[in-house]
């Protein structure tokens, strides 16, 4: 217990000095994509980490956040604080929708109906051309600048204050997700992981509980979105493609699914593999695929797993 | 009249949809197993009738034979080599495998193949023949026979042989069929064996209609997951009229609707089915799988 709260204090410190140290704007990329990343693996963690439901659509929430904030930017002058908001409650709405439909069904069924979600909300965004330019993609989409008075301007179009606003966001949903999984809520998601039909048996409202999960994650998923859009100031129909989701799920399982560090752990892996994987020229999403079928196949527990499993065997060693 | 070309461009393109679909629904009731790389199964077919036809001018109909027989060893190869070993394990894990395996066939065919579209020329002659007011091009009234007597074909299968009978048992009962002594893992290498090679023979069909490039596989796996279910699991005629009426409907959407929302029909029908029959049109009550 206390060498874990000294690697949380290590990690958290490591992150606060890392734009200090590391300058290079490469770097500073990687580490907001990375946070970026870490939103989405929480949201999906939420619903398959602690209720087993594996959604593979996730990137409808994730690319209707970006439209919605952008949209707001673009068209009605909203700030990127209150499009992240707005962006917020319009995929939870979503997520409200898409699982009062899909949870109709389990298993391969849900899987494929969250994947049909995204694939529809795909088509409108390269269809509505009137709204989301089509294929041509909404550009320009600006972040704030805050007056500080005489103390100068903190202006978000820098990488490093916006890592620091990603950071912040990033500790406020993994502590929202460390306060809901120990809470009676997180204690009935995990009841329905291990059995729904005893869950139900004992009172629990598992179609209830499973909507309110997937209007939390989808939500979460929708500021990741917001983020994302504002950072990058460019987004097309390929915010809903099926690999985000895949990825994003790939970096749960990957990391540990049903931990709390294991996303995180995931994140940073899975945003950083796909770079060393370069070395490979053309061939590098072919061996990023078998990667991926190694980890699922052999690591289902996740890295996490494994990492504890080796600092156990290491003290062992070093107490004989 | 326009509406009657529609329902017929509708079932030839449905035609050959309800192959990949029956391919899947067998994979998925028998083996219970989502082949995520079912799609995939569609564009090898597509590109080997490319590499024999169009490359090594190879006749058209042999082209197809061999195109879907390559198919079929590629997938007796993943039966194989990667289901069998995940037997054992959850749906989720098999299905996330696929879903690796489909990303890895997809970037080999981009590295074989380059990511450029290719046309495959018409085999057949381009001259339309006229019924009344209606309009057939021969490739597509090619496509409608191979395809129904392909579905005629797996029926009787099912129905009218040894291996079918004991596909059929497996499917209903795992465990008692094997007690009977039914040799489990030789149905099931059957069984992704047939599907992937339905699949692979909508590929060859559908590839000198539309082009062919590595990602076709995509649109394929999600339209036939829609068939699936909306057909309801492991129904074969489910899946044979669900296929059909997905073209038709697809056909009339672009028709009278939008084109760009063609591929966005089979959802929006599986969403129509799943608020007001979950299991499907041919489901039974009470499958759970």
């Amino acid at each position: 217990m206390k060498t874990d709260r000294i690697i949380t204090i290590l990690c958290l410190v490591g992150a606060i000095v890392y734009p200090l140290v590391l300058r290079d704007p490469y770097y500073m990329h990687m580490a907001i994509l990375v946070g970026i990343y870490v939103l989405l693996a929480i949201s999906i963690n939420l619903l398959l980490g602690y209720t087993g439901q594996l959604s593979l659509g996730h990137a409808a929430f994730f690319g209707v956040g970006a439209y919605v904030s952008s949209l707001l930017y673009l068209n009605m002058k909203i700030e990127m604080w209150g499009g992240m908001i707005l962006a917020l409650f319009a995929s939870g709405l979503l997520g409200y929708i898409a699982a009062k439909l899909a949870f109709k069904l389990r298993g391969a069924y849900f899987v494929i109906m969250t994947i049909g979600i995204a694939e529809v909300l795909k088509l409108v965004g390269l269809n509505w051309v009137d709204l989301t330019k089509g294929p041509m993609g909404l550009t320009d989409i600006g972040v704030p600048r805050i007056d500080l008075g005489g103390l100068g301007v903190i202006d978000f179009a820098n990488k490093v204050p916006y890592y620091y606003l990603i950071l912040l966001i990033v500790l406020l949903c993994f502590f929202f997700q460390y306060r809901l999984v120990h809470s009676s809520f997180g204690r009935a998601f995990i009841s329905i992981r291990e059995n729904e039909d005893l869950a139900e048996s004992v009172g629990i409202n598992c179609y209830k509980y499973l909507v309110i999960v997937v209007i939390i994650s989808a939500s979460m998923a929708g500021l990741a979105g917001a983020l994302y859009a504002h950072y990058v100031s460019f987004i097309d129909p390929g915010v809903f493609g099926f690999f985000i989701s895949v990825n994003a799920v790939v970096m749960v399982i990957g990391g540990g699914q049903g931990t709390l560090v294991g996303p995180i752990l995931g994140a940073i892996l899975f945003t950083l593999i796909p770079e060393w994987l370069r070395f490979f020229g053309n061939a590098r999403m072919a061996v990023y695929a078998l990667l991926v079928i190694f980890i699922v196949i052999f690591m289902p527990k996740g890295i996490l797993h494994y990492t504890k499993w080796l600092l156990r065997l290491s003290r062992r060693e070093a107490n004989e | 009249m326009v509406f009657i070309q529609y329902v017929i461009n509708g079932l030839i393109i449905g035609g050959a949809y309800a192959l990949i679909g029956i391919g899947l629904t067998l994979i998925f009731g028998i083996m219970n197993v989502v082949n995520f790389a079912h799609g995939e199964m569609y564009m090898l077919g597509a590109y080997f009738l490319f590499t024999f036809f169009t490359k090594m001018e190879i006749n058209f109909f042999l082209s197809m034979l061999l195109a879907i027989l390559s198919v079929m060893g590629i997938g007796y190869l993943f039966e194989k080599g990667i289901l069998k070993p995940l037997r054992r394990k959850s749906i989720d894990t098999v299905m996330l495998s696929m879903i690796g395996l489909s990303l890895f066939i997809q970037n080999i065919a981009m590295l074989i193949w380059t990511p450029i579209p290719e046309s495959i020329k018409n085999p057949l002659p381009m001259k339309t023949f006229t019924l009344g007011e209606l309009y057939f091009l021969p490739q597509r009234i090619l496509v409608i026979c191979v395809a129904l007597l392909l579905v005629l074909f797996t029926h009787l299968l099912l129905r009218r042989t040894k291996m079918g009978k004991a596909m059929r048992a497996t499917f209903q009962d795992l465990e008692a069929a094997s007690l009977m002594g039914i040799r489990i893992d030789r149905i099931y290498s059957f069984t992704f064996v047939l599907g992937v090679g339905l699949a692979a023979a909508a590929g060859t069909l559908l590839a000198p209609i539309f082009t062919v490039h590595p990602y076709i596989g995509n649109l394929a796996n999600l339209k036939a997951f829609a068939i699936v279910i909306i057909g309801g699991l492991g129904s074969f005629s489910g899946a044979v009229t669900a296929g059909l009426l997905l073209g038709v409907f697809e056909s009339l959407g672009a028709g009278y609707v939008s084109s760009g929302y063609q591929d966005a029909v089979g959802f929006i029908l599986l969403i129509i089915i799943l608020i007001f029959r979950p299991k499907g049109l041919f489901g039974k009550i009470g499958q759970t799988r």
